[in-house]
């Protein structure tokens, strides 16, 4: 019970305090003014309709900056497993929080960022990836089913769209902090203004955790350790996932121009376990990535046309610092011993530039014409990797206990120095057949300089079955280009298949949205995802595009204004796999509440339950169970000046884990109950 | 400091914080958005325009019909939804079948208004839209948002056609009345 002690101080007063009151919503108070009052109301043009998704119809969902101070979410990731369709699952390697669509795995998910992908030649996202922090977030668009017929690879299950605080946006200054469990600290700040005719806008963004460091009771090296006599696992023993984040953004605008310039660092990244579920404590990784990018938007570019541009240059690079320790000091295998242990050093980096134009051509009666293109220049340009077991420059197994040796710029390095140049076309078409029926239909070619072309359409049907019923039968190919890894590099657990293809999709959604009444909308969503030619390793380790597996699924949806004060909603998720391919739980669902129960105040308690995660045939593990993690955040916030939150995330310290490794006994555990408290000043 | 104290001294600062602060009125959000100025704007025109008497006569409610793509635009209007106007409560929903039971009508792109515009049968409706241009296609009232304020245009002629009358004020408010 003493645990449950701080949670009563927490709720207790809030709770007596707690009374029903009108908070004023903002509709109320606009249409408060008169008509004078009104027409000289300042209003927030959204200028970047050029990266909204919801521009073609689909089945979208949207997370706004309310959203994610509301549930007090800290990280993209956090908030994103409240979407329907969608699992965070964390991987062993980092503790990174890959994003997965309908049971796929993450290279199935296309994230972007302002419309640019954030995804690399090698790893599908970072090799470091830890999310996205939040303050620096405007709104989340999200389509769950295929968009390559808009936005190319990876695309496949579903698309995301972070869309941040660039000029223009920022109202308010803001400094802000952030302290809590893990050893976590957080510090930001936002402006907004203006010179000289032109919108500024500025977040920067520092935070460290000291990580969940979940116990590990068995890991990789443990049975080695039985088998060889040695006692060398750091076994049992704690994964270490603590890293420190930067994340600096800066933008200017004005008119049909606008400049973004982001500056994103992980330092610091406690790997926890190497890929092969071996605990590493001493590596300390890092990566960067930069990018500027210059867009152009005007809707009234010529009669009846409209057109947007953009133009990006990017940079990434990473280096796993003295690790990746694979093996511990003192290792021994069938090969000999290793004092020093497995070491893996890694380093690389990438550059590449981007330009993408369309134009919109409104001049047919009901169409909605939309036509463009564009090349994409990528160049992983520096590989460099050193080893001391495995496979030397010269094709010979190095000695072991030998020193580390350089294999860059050799078949067997991690990766080759290569180029890939990406060309593009699309075509998409708004058939507007009568005021309740449009049919959206469209295309998009791409032309890989390294494998080939693919052609992805889409169609669309979207009907007006009555006042308060929409439907919407949709239809799409997807694709994902094969990576570096699948197409060329030589390692100790993989070869590479320069004859892979892309893997391919299709899916079918048939969505209803039901407007019950004018506090209660209902949505279903009836899906099939059938995926085609994923790659995976044969009995030689050699990639093979083999893989095939159909999804068939259910989502449930239901927003439910209950009262001025108090808004409940929620989602279902049933999906079936024709093969149990992914161990991603096939049922889930999620319960979110919000209650204004004074001005200024709201509190939050959601709830997700995530089902049993279905384990691959041979997989001797006990099953896991299914579990509930409840959360709840209280926000105080004036208009001016203070803002406040407290949350508590595991409410109820619910013992959760995730699918990982075989090697690890007891699969990787999530983090407990933990408390965060911020702070923000707005001037 | 330890993290449990750190902790405590955090929760007090924050409910001290809150009892400084408690008392404020109504949360006055950011700039509004594009979608709720149009909506606000939409409802207000509904303020100033007197209906043709046979089209209201033996109905206790308005009908405001959509025909929009964007769902946050959908919400702003639907959450007029319910208000009185002319004594009648105004119900909001979405434009299906001929639309022959709409006392208004608002669409947000010129496709749809085309696609509307073919199959009408219903000439006695409001027609409100925010694309630029909607005035010259047959609208009656044209909503031209811009970032220091927002604008419209009445086309008068339009409306005594369909036997709408406009109020004085709200023509006097007009960017631009076209007879």
């Amino acid at each position: 019970m003493k645990k449950s002690v701080p949670v009563m101080l927490f709720l207790g007063p809030i709770l007596a305090l707690a009374a029903h009151a009108d908070t004023g919503a903002g509709m109320d108070q606009l249409l408060s003014l008169s008509l004078e009052e009104l027409t000289a109301t300042k209003v927030k043009i959204s200028t970047n309709t050029e990266q909204a998704l919801s521009k073609a119809p689909s089945v979208v969902s949207v997370i706004t900056a309310e959203d994610i101070k509301a549930t007090g979410a800290a990280n993209l990731t956090d908030i994103l497993q409240s979407v329907p369709g969608i699992y965070i699952r964390p991987n062993l390697f980092g503790f990174r929080p890959q994003v997965t669509f309908r049971g796929a795995t993450n290279p199935h998910t296309l994230l972007m960022v302002n419309g640019a992908p954030i995804r690399d030649l090698v790893w599908s996202s970072s090799i470091f990836w830890k999310g996205l922090t939040t303050n620096m977030i405007e709104r989340v668009e999200i389509i769950r089913g295929p968009g390559s017929a808009l936005f190319g690879s990876d695309a496949s299950a579903g698309v995301i769209n972070v869309i941040t605080k660039t000029a223009g946006k920022i109202t308010q200054s803001e400094a802000g902090g952030r302290a809590g469990s893990f050893d976590t600290q957080a510090g930001w700040v936002q402006y907004g203004g203006g010179w000289n005719g032109f919108d500024i806008a500025f977040t920067a963004e520092r935070s460290r955790t000291g990580g969940h460091n979940p116990f590990i009771a068995a890991d990789g090296q443990t049975s080695m350790d039985t088998v060889f006599g040695t006692h060398v696992s750091y076994a049992p023993g704690n994964a270490r996932y603590g890293w420190d984040g930067t994340d600096i953004r800066f933008s200017i605008g004005k008119g049909n121009w606008r400049l973004l310039a982001d500056y994103l660092a992980h330092n610091n990244v406690e790997i926890g376990l190497t890929g092969g579920a071996v605990l590493d404590p001493l590596t300390r990784g890092s990566e960067s990535r930069s990018s500027v990018q210059l867009l152009y938007s005007n809707d009234e570019f010529a009669k009846d046309w409209g057109t947007n541009a953009e133009l990006r240059y990017f940079n990434l690079g990473y280096t796993s610092g003295d690790g990746f320790y694979e093996r511990p000091q003192g290792y021994t295998d069938a090969t000999g011993a290793y004092p020093d242990g497995f070491i893996n050093q890694m380093r690389s980096a990438e550059r590449g530039y981007v330009f993408e134009g369309s134009g919109l051509y409104t001049g047919l009666k009901t169409h909605a014409i939309r036509l463009g293109g564009g090349y994409n220049s990528e160049n992983l340009y520096f590989v460099e990797q050193f080893i001391n077991l495995g496979t030397g420059p010269d094709g010979n197994a190095l000695p072991a206990g030998g020193p580390l040796v350089n294999v860059s710029d050799t078949p067997y390095a991690f990766a080759p120095e290569k180029a890939r140049k990406i060309s593009y076309l699309f075509l998409q078409d708004i058939w507007t057949l009568a005021h309740d029926l449009e049919l959206t239909a469209g295309a998009r070619y791409d032309h890989y300089s390294d494998f080939g072309g693919t052609l992805n359409p889409r169609l669309a049907l979207v009907w007006q079955s009555s006042d308060r019923l929409t439907t919407k039968l949709l239809y799409g190919q997807a694709f994902r280009a094969p990576s570096y890894l699948e197409l060329y590099a030589l390692t100790a657990a993989s070869s590479p298949n320069p004859k892979l293809t892309p893997e391919r999709s299709q899916t079918w959604d048939l969505q209803f949205s039901y407007l019950a009444s004018k506090d209660l909308t209902l949505g279903l969503d009836l899906y099939q995802f059938e995926q085609s030619g994923l790659i995976s390793k044969d009995s030689s380790k050699q990639y093979q595009n083999t893989g095939n597996n159909t999804s068939r699924g259910i989502e449930l949806e239901a927003k439910w204004q209950a009262s001025r004060t108090l808004r409940i909603s929620g989602n279902l998720n049933y999906r079936e796999d024709s093969t149990p391919y992914n161990s991603v739980p096939g049922q889930n669902a999620y319960l979110r509440a919000d209650w204004t129960f004074m001005p200024n105040w709201n509190w939050n308690v959601q709830a997700n339950w995530i089902g049993k995660h279905p384990l691959p045939p041979g997989d001797p593990r006990a099953p896991m169970d299914a579990y509930a993690l409840v959360d709840t955040t209280i926000r105080y916030s004036h208009r001016r000046d203070w803002e406040f939150a407290a949350s508590i995330c595991n409410l109820f310290d619910e013992d959760a884990w995730e699918y990982s490794s075989s090697a690890l006994r007891n699969n990787l555990p999530l983090p407990g109950r933990s408390y965060y408290a911020e702070m923000r000043y707005k001037f | 400091m330890n993290f449990i104290g750190m902790r405590r001294l955090a929760l007090t600062l924050f409910l001290l914080a809150a009892q400084v602060f408690h008392g404020q009125t109504a949360t006055a959000q950011n700039m509004p958005s594009e979608q709720s100025v149009r909506a606000a704007m939409v409802f207000n025109f509904l303020k100033f325009t007197e209906f043709p008497p046979e089209s209201i006569a033996n109905t206790e409610q308005i009908r405001l019909c959509m025909a929009v793509g964007d769902s946050r635009q959908e919400e702003a209007l639907a959450a007029l939804s319910g208000r009185k106007v002319w004594g009648r409560e105004l119900a909001v929903v979405h434009l299906a079948g001929r639309g022959d039971d709409c006392h208004v009508l608002y669409v947000d792109l010129r496709q749809r208004w085309n696609a509307a515009e073919e199959r009408r049968t219903f000439l006695r409706t409001l027609t409100i839209s925010a694309y630029p241009g909607f005035a010259r296609d047959g609208g009656m009232i044209e909503i031209a948002l811009r970032e220091d304020g927002a604008r419209f245009d009445i086309n008068l002629a339009e409306g005594r056609r369909a036997g709408f009358r406009f109020s004085p004020q709200l023509l006097r408010l007009a960017r631009h009345v076209y007879e």
